[in-house]
C-alpha cells in the first residue's frame, strides 16, 4: 500500500519538471547569447528596465562626488590651472611640428597616390563605472544611443587606446578594454615597422603578442601603436609598451608581455571616436587607392561633410 | 503560515508580497552600487540570499519563474552572458524548496550550513559556464563570496524575521 496521500489539488507540473524547464531555458539563453549573439535587443530592453534602479544606486556616489567638488579650495583649482597651462605650453612645439609633418605627409601621399586616412571626429563621454563582472574587463559610459554612439567605435584616453564600444544601450554603453580576452588590436611596432596583433589576457594591465617569431627584433620598452589596417582603429594611436620578451628555443614564437598605455582608471572621461570605416567587405576599398572618390564615399557613409 | 524556525513559542505572520518585493528592491540597489576591484570580487549575492530566504519561508509567494527572472535581471545588470545567473538561481531555488522543511527545523547557524552549498552551487555554475566559454577565472578571493553570503544568512534575516513576528495579542475583554 502506498503511503503517499492522494493529491486533492492540482499543483501544476512536478517541481523536477519545472526545474528542467527553467534550466533548459537558461542554457538556451547562454548558448544563444554567448555563441550566436542574438539576444542584444532583449538585453537592451532589460537595461532600459534597470535604468531607474541604476540611477538611484548611483546617486549617493554622485552626491559625494559633487560634495567633494564643492570643497575643492580655490588654491587647489589655481594650482591645477597653472599645471594645465604649463602642460599646454610644453606640448605647443610638438603640436606645431605635427602640423607641418601632416602637411608633408599629405603632399607625399598625393605624390604616391595613396589615399590618406582622415582622423575621425569624436565625442567626450563620462565614465560612470566598471562593469560589475569579475570575468570581463569593461567600463560603462554614461551616454549611449541617445547621443548617437555606435557599436564598434574606438575609445581613447589621454595616454592611448582604451578599447572599443561593444554594447550600446539607450542611456549607457559598455566599452570592452583592450585587456579583455575577446579584444584583438592590430599593431605596428613604432621602431621597426613590424605589424602584429595584440590579444587581451583577460586580466587587468597586461596584453600579449602571441604571433611574433622568435627571431624578430623586439625588446622591452618598444612602443606599439595601432596600424590602422583593420579599418576599425585609426592608425598611429598609442596602445602599449613592451614589458618583457622571452625567447624560448622550443617555441616558434616569442612570449611577449606588454603594458597598456591608457591609464583608464585614472580618468573620469574618455573620447569615443566615430567609426573609421565600415567593416562591410564591399566598402573595403584597400585594393584600389582611388584618391578622387574614396574620401567622398566614406564621408557619405558616415553622414558627415567631406 | 506558522513555522518554528527560531523559537517554537513565537508564531510568525505570513509575509506580504509588498514586503518581499521591497526586500528584493533593496537587494537590487545593493547589487547595483558602483562596485569595483576587490570589493566587486567580494560582493555578497544578496539577491540569491533573499531568494533562498523567501523560498524557504514563503514558498507560495514565489515560483520558479521568479528565480529565473531575477537571474536574468542580475545578468543584465552585471553585463554577463544572459542566462548564467538564471541557471544558478533556478537550481539553488529548486533545492531550497526541496529541503525547506529540513532547513526550517534547525536554528539559524545550522541553517547557514545548509544554505552554504546552495550558494556555492550558484557560484560554481557561473564559474563552470565561464570555463566552458573559455574565459579566464577571476582571482581566488572571488570564491569568498559564498561564505560571506552565508554569513549574511545568519545576520540579515533577523530584520526580516522581526517584521513577520506576530505581536503578543492583547488580553481580550471578557
Amino acid at each position: 500500500m502506498s503511503l503517499r496521500p492522494p493529491e486533492l489539488f492540482s499543483r501544476g507540473p512536478a517541481p523536477l519538471a519545472r526545474l528542467f524547464f527553467y534550466c533548459a531555458l537558461a542554457l538556451a539563453c547562454i548558448v544563444v547569447d554567448a555563441h550566436y549573439h542574438q539576444l542584444e535587443l532583449f538585453r537592451k530592453a532589460l537595461n532600459v528596465l534597470l535604468t531607474p534602479f541604476q540611477t538611484l544606486a548611483d546617486s549617493p556616489g554622485q552626491a559625494l562626488q559633487a560634495l567633494g567638488k564643492a570643497w575643492d579650495s580655490q588654491s587647489d583649482l589655481q594650482a591645477e590651472n597653472q599645471r594645465l597651462r604649463q602642460q599646454l605650453l610644453e606640448q605647443a612645439p610638438q603640436m606645431q611640428r605635427l602640423q607641418s609633418l601632416q602637411a608633408d605627409l599629405h603632399n607625399l601621399n598625393q605624390l604616391l597616390q595613396i589615399r590618406q586616412q582622415q582622423f575621425p571626429a569624436g565625442i567626450i563621454a563620462p565614465i560612470t563605472g566598471v562593469a560589475r563582472n569579475p570575468f570581463t574587463q569593461k567600463i560603462i559610459l554614461g551616454i549611449g544611443a541617445n547621443k548617437g554612439l555606435e557599436s564598434g567605435s574606438p575609445v581613447l584616453s589621454q595616454e592611448g587606446l582604451v578599447g572599443q564600444v561593444t554594447t550600446v544601450n539607450l542611456f549607457s554603453s559598455e566599452v570592452s578594454l583592450i585587456t579583455n580576452k575577446n579584444v584583438v588590436v592590430p599593431l605596428l611596432l613604432a621602431r621597426t615597422g613590424l605589424r602584429t596583433l595584440a590579444f587581451g589576457n583577460g586580466e587587468q594591465g597586461t596584453l600579449s603578442l602571441p604571433y611574433v617569431p622568435v627571431g624578430t627584433d623586439i625588446r622591452a620598452g618598444d612602443v606599439l601603436v595601432t596600424s590602422g589596417i583593420d579599418g576599425l582603429y585609426p592608425e598611429g594611436l598609442s596602445v602599449a609598451t613592451v614589458l618583457s620578451v622571452q625567447r624560448d628555443p622550443v617555441s616558434a614564437f616569442a612570449q611577449i608581455r606588454c603594458q597598456p598605455d591608457s591609464a583608464v582608471f585614472k580618468h573620469r572621461e574618455v573620447l569615443v571616436l566615430n567609426r573609421v570605416q565600415s567593416l562591410n567587405p564591399e566598402h573595403a576599398d584597400w585594393e584600389q587607392p582611388d584618391t578622387a572618390s574614396a574620401p567622398h564615399s566614406r564621408a557619405v557613409r558616415k553622414g558627415r561633410k567631406p | 503560515m506558522a513555522h518554528f524556525s527560531q523559537d517554537p513559542q513565537i508564531l510568525h505572520r505570513p509575509a506580504t508580497l509588498k514586503r518581499v518585493l521591497t526586500s528584493f528592491f533593496l537587494a537590487f540597489l545593493f547589487m547595483l552600487l558602483p562596485w569595483s576591484g576587490t570589493y566587486l570580487l567580494l560582493r555578497p549575492d544578496v539577491l540569491l540570499l533573499l531568494l533562498l530566504y523567501w523560498s524557504v519561508h514563503e514558498p507560495r509567494l514565489l515560483g520558479g519563474w521568479s528565480a529565473f527572472t531575477l537571474g536574468l535581471l542580475a545578468d543584465a545588470a552585471d553585463s554577463s552572458v544572459l542566462g548564467i545567473h538564471a541557471l544558478g538561481y533556478s537550481l539553488s531555488y529548486a533545492l531550497a524548496l526541496q529541503y525547506r522543511h529540513r532547513i526550517l527545523s534547525f536554528y539559524r547557524l545550522d541553517q547557514a550550513l545548509h544554505v552554504l552549498p546552495l550558494i556555492l552551487l550558484s557560484q560554481a555554475v557561473t564559474a563552470g559556464v565561464m570555463f566552458f566559454l573559455k574565459t579566464p577565472q577571476p582571482h581566488w578571493i572571488w570564491w569568498l563570496q559564498t561564505p560571506l553570503t552565508t554569513l549574511l544568512w545568519t545576520l540579515l534575516p533577523f530584520w526580516l524575521d522581526r517584521q513577520t513576528t506576530a505581536p503578543a495579542d492583547p488580553p481580550r475583554a471578557a
